[in-house]
């Protein structure tokens, strides 16, 4: 049960969120888009990957029978973006999870307990930004047999030093603020401390980096996916349809244009979310 | 004296109900001054006292003077430089772990700070329940009941249990701090500054209400404060400190009457309270040089004395802390 308190809480936040027109027009972005990727095998109007006499059906233009038009199997374009959806959002929201759940706990171990360990982690953090995300994706994908498992994981495991930075300062900060030393003064535990006093007061800025690291995310698979390192056609994903219309992009424009807008869509319908979470989440900012 | 707090239990002070103890505690920190030059700051230097069953001790002084660096080490946030602090004769420094968790249960702090000091993300009863909770305590309804009461006892209805801390005015987050600091049911509780931080006709009700609990529950109080005129209506006994070091403590009545040491005098001047006209005399001008380069030797309160006696004799050493008369203390050699 929400206490009273909580739930005036979350309506006053609820409250400044909504004051942000574009937070607001990026959540309704959201729910469309995950709620058609949860609906795809309703709403698509045809089999994805289904490919029936291809020379007939391959390449043909936006019509009232396939809304986005086919690519060169004759699949059609809009049902391969839903389907997309559903595999792009996932690997998103999970590689995030992946990445901030590494983060918050190698960001907070670093900053409560201080000393070399600090000293030890926040180098490697500083080591593994040194190299460009897209490089270490590539080298860390091109080891093993690519899977979407795989590039999730891989998603996650190059995405949580940004966060570990920002918890870490932030524990820094709450650590030592006077309830903690009540805290201590009461006799809890080092854990206690740390799980119940000081995560619970950091997470602010957690939730609105995972938010903004959603679209970044997003982006990501798509550039891996394009580049064929990702999601392994005939499985429809954004990076993978737009790569696989870039010989026909002059001919069939489309092929490429509606993954691309769908890409495009989600990363800034994520960052405006974020951006209006960010604000309404901190009651010292003015909006 | 007072009987047993709630929850009575065996009583183990054989010596003269002292329950905290400090021994020429001492705390330096090292600072990095400009181009990386290291200078020592000796934050509390060769501090005695004892804090005694039921009383209230007040630790007076101006800013700065070391008044929360030993309220820290008293409740043992970090190791003294040197020194010993003592619970019922056990030093704090080789205690075992349950001893320690003993410790926390028996001496408690109250904060200055009537924000900081409350975790923004926990109502007031999950705040006191996980106290109860931690410690064994009370479980299922007898933790509500508990939790109910405690708030009771700071002067809260059941319902602030509720809420969060935000929620609550200056004054009636510093009852929940006092409540949190009871539900261990505590025997002293050292309280830094627990009203400087409030309104004035707030600190009032805060200070009777400490002193209120003292009388039902027994306990015995560290009041820090940083004037004379809070700790009056307080304190016992009180020790004023200046620049990491007691310079004078007796109890609170003659320290009032007859301060002794001219620091404590201006502190009363502070007060609204007439000087004692024999003293307006024209303070003697020292001689140049006089004042010592190494502020190692001599009266740290020799810059800024305006006893008529002051002179060259007291830039060569450090006056010791003498008992003039039984329970009466004093840093200055010309008093
Ligand atoms: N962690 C620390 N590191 C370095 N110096 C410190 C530290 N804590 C305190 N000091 C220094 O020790 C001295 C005493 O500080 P302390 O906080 O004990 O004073 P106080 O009497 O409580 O003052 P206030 O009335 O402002 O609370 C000050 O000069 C302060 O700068
Ligand atoms: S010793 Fe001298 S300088 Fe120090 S307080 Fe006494 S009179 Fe003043
Ligand atoms: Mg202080």
């Amino acid at each position: 049960m929400l206490s009273r308190a909580r739930r005036e809480r979350g309506r006053e936040t609820w409250r400044r969120f909504r004051r942000h027109r574009q937070a607001i027009l990026g959540l309704a972005l959201i729910v469309l888009l995950t709620g058609s990727a949860l609906l795809a095998p309703a709403i698509a109007p045809y089999d994805p990957d289904a490919q029936t006499d291809i020379v007939a059906t391959r390449y043909q233009a936006p019509s009232v029978s396939h809304p986005m038009g086919t690519d060169r199997f004759g699949r059609d374009i809009f049902s391969r973006t839903l389907y997309g959806a559903r595999i792009s959002l996932s690997i998103g929201f999970l590689a995030i999870l992946i990445a901030i759940t590494l983060g918050t706990a190698i960001g907070a171990i670093a900053g409560f307990f201080g000393g070399r360990l600090d000293t030890a982690l926040m180098r490697g953090v500083d080591l593994l930004l040194s190299f460009p995300r897209l490089v270490l994706l590539v080298v860390l994908v091109a080891l093993f047999e690519p899977s979407i498992a795989l590039v999730t994981l891989v998603l996650g495991l190059t995405g949580w030093m940004g966060v570990s930075r920002i918890v870490r300062g932030q524990v820094l900060t709450v650590r030592e603020m006077e309830f903690v030393t009540a805290a201590r003064v009461l006799g809890f535990g080092r854990t206690r401390i740390l799980a119940r006093h000081i995560l619970p007061n950091v997470l602010t800025p957690v939730i609105v980096a995972a938010t903004l690291g959603i679209g970044n995310t997003i982006l990501a698979e798509a550039a891996l996916s394009f580049l064929g390192l990702g999601v392994q056609p005939p499985t429809a994903s954004w990076g993978n349809m737009v790569a696989s219309g870039r010989d026909a992009m002059l001919d069939a424009w489309w092929i490429t244009t509606f993954p691309g807008l769908a890409i495009v869509f989600t990363v800034m319908a994520f960052n405006l979310v974020g951006d209006g979470l960010r604000d309404a989440l901190d009651p010292r900012r003015v909006a | 004296m007072i009987e047993e707090p709630v929850g009575g239990r065996a009583a183990s002070e054989g010596n003269g109900g002292v329950l905290l103890e400090a021994e020429g505690l001492a705390r330096h920190y090292a600072s990095s001054g400009p181009w990386g030059a290291e200078r020592k700051t000796a934050a509390v230097q060769d501090v005695s006292l004892r804090i005694l069953r039921g009383e209230t001790l007040a630790l007076v002084g101006e800013s700065g003077c070391g008044k929360s660096t030993t309220a820290r080490l008293l409740m043992g946030l970090e190791p003294p430089t040197s020194g010993t602090v003592r619970y019922r004769g056990r030093d704090l420094g080789s205690m075992s772990r349950t001893e320690l968790l003993e410790f926390r249960r028996r001496v408690q702090l109250v904060f200055q700070d009537p924000f900081g000091s409350l975790n923004p993300r926990m109502t007031v009863g999950g705040m006191l329940g996980e106290v109860l909770s931690v410690h064994a305590l009370a479980a299922g309804e007898e933790r509500g009941r508990r939790i109910t009461e405690l708030l009771g006892l700071v002067g809260l209805g059941p319902e602030a249990a509720e809420r969060y801390p935000h929620e609550f005015s200056g004054g009636q987050r510093q009852r929940i701090g006092i409540a949190r600091a009871l539900a261990v049911e505590p025997d002293v509780i050292v309280a830094d500054e627990p009203v400087s931080a409030l309104d004035v006709s707030i600190q009032a009700q805060v200070l009777n209400l400490l002193a209120d609990l003292q009388e039902r529950l027994g306990l015995s109080y560290l009041f820090i404060a940083h004037d004379l005129a809070v700790v009056r209506q307080v304190a016992d006994r009180v020790a004023v400190m200046y620049m990491g070091r007691i310079v004078e403590a007796s109890d609170a009545a003659t320290l009032y009457h007859e301060p002794l040491h001219p620091y404590t005098r201006s502190l009363l001047a502070a007060v609204p309270r007439p000087w004692p006209p024999s003293e307006k005399r024209r303070v003697p001008e020292l001689r140049e040089g006089a004042d010592p380069p190494d502020r190692s030797t001599g009266c740290p309160y020799l810059g800024r004395c305006r006893h008529p006696a002051r002179d060259e004799e007291c830039s060569l050493a450090l006056p010791l802390l003498e008992e003039r008369s039984p329970g009466r203390w004093v840093r200055c050699i010309k008093t």
